[in-house]
């Protein structure tokens, strides 16, 4: 709840700093899931999302709570994979691989996250998903992340990506339309 | 019933409830007889929850709020020890017997251990002033200190810094000397406050927004 999130905050702001942990126990998944749908790539979304939470502390004091603390939050969580984004893109990403003659062969790094759900769903669907929103222009990411993963309402994504309602709409629907072809083309639909 | 087919966004709307609730029955009566748009909503409505699906994949990660704390912490405390190092310069000025030039400010009466305890107090309130001005103190030695300001600043600390009699130059060349030729401080000191371009030393970068103040020491110290 909201005002439980306000009373925490104040606590923290007051000193007592270790209560910031109940925030992030609340938030990490949501966090957590989010960052790594943006980069599709399990190492940088765990730094990525503990830079967030440090900002996050570190601007505590700023939070003038004309929002609720969770559209604050996932505000700079945006924001903060928006800039991280731009400086990587300076950089040209070089793929794990290890180049032997004249064949590739992909590093494959252990994973260790768990995934009953994909049992459900095929895991092969499961990774064109992640492949194809990972491919999605950002704008659709972003706001088809918020909306159809999260779950959030048109409200909270105008306000946290700070644009106005019709915006939230015209852009959930390009990007719902978009993907919708590319799983089509795919297989998947 | 009309045969115009729904649009995508309509069928959008539909499926996120965001219609009022005349188009929603619309909506749903043109569907169960428009094939054509049944399936593009079973389409759409697939391609939602494929996505969705997401939301329950059991993402594991290590637990962020120790580290984010420990980090945190960490992190305030730089930013303390970064808050007192113009104290400690101070401190260490008082402890070498290096004061600031502050003209006329000395009683014919005072003792030596009195000037310099008066030019350690306002080299402590000088300190407090660049801070308060937003600077910061990048050099000290013997002979002067170095500050760096946003340009911004210039008017409020060179008033600030008149008003206290303090002799001072205004490093206006974008870059400032390491190691200052002598004959340019003996210039500045022997004929009082005076603005003085310091150049052609051996240069480190400055910010184009930023602008140095170096503020000399009591050696120069003009006494009553």
């Amino acid at each position: 709840m909201s005002v439980n999130d306000i009373e925490i905050v104040n606590r923290v702001i007051e000193g007592n700093i270790e209560q910031f942990s109940l925030i992030i126990k609340k938030y990490q998944n949501m966090v957590f899931r989010y960052v790594y749908y943006q980069f599709n790539n399990y190492d940088e979304a765990l730094d990525i999302t503990q830079d967030i939470f440090i900002t996050v502390m570190e601007a505590l004091k700023s939070f003038r709570q004309e929002s609720k603390f969770s559209t604050w939050l996932y505000s700079i969580m945006v924001n903060h994979c928006k800039n991280y984004r731009k400086k990587s893109s300076k950089y040209s990403l070089v793929p794990l691989k290890i180049i032997k003659q004249e064949d590739e062969i992909d590093i494959q790094l252990q994973d260790y996250r768990e995934n009953p759900e994909t049992k459900v769903i095929n895991e092969d669907t499961i990774f064109i998903i992640k492949d194809e929103i990972a491919k999605l222009p950002e704008d659709f990411r972003e706001i088809l992340t918020l909306r159809d993963i999260d779950g959030l309402s048109y409200n909270e994504i105008s306000d946290i990506l700070n644009i106005n309602l019709s915006n939230v709409k015209v852009r959930i629907h390009r990007g719902r339309e978009y993907l919708k072809n590319r799983l089509h083309a795919r297989g998947l639909i | 019933m009309t045969f115009k087919h729904l649009k995508f966004e309509e069928l959008s709307d539909l499926i996120d409830n965001v219609l009022v609730e005349e188009e929603r029955e619309y909506y749903l009566a043109h569907l169960s007889q428009c094939k054509d748009c049944k399936k593009e909503y079973e389409s759409l409505l697939k391609s939602i929850s494929l996505i969705s699906s997401l939301n329950k994949e059991n993402l594991a990660f290590p637990d962020f709020s120790q580290s984010t704390i420990i980090i945190y912490k960490s992190r305030e405390k730089k930013k303390l020890l970064f808050k007192v190092i113009p104290a400690i310069a101070a401190s260490v000025i008082m402890v070498v017997g290096i004061g600031f030039v502050k003209v006329g400010t000395f009683n014919k009466s005072s003792s030596n251990l009195s000037g310099k305890l008066t030019a350690n107090y306002d080299a402590q309130r000088i300190t407090e002033d660049i801070d308060s001005l937003k600077g910061k103190i990048v050099h000290v030695n013997q002979s002067y200190i170095d500050t760096e300001l946003d340009k911004g600043m210039l008017t409020k600390a060179e008033n600030l810094l008149n008003n206290k009699n303090i002799k001072h130059a205004i490093i206006i060349n974008p870059a400032i000397s390491r190691n200052p030729l002598e004959k340019i401080v003996d210039d500045v000191s022997s004929s009082g406050i005076k603005r003085t371009i310091i150049k052609d030393y051996d240069f480190i970068p400055l910010e184009n927004k930023q602008i140095r103040i170096r503020i000399f020491n009591y050696s120069n110290l003009k006494t009553e």
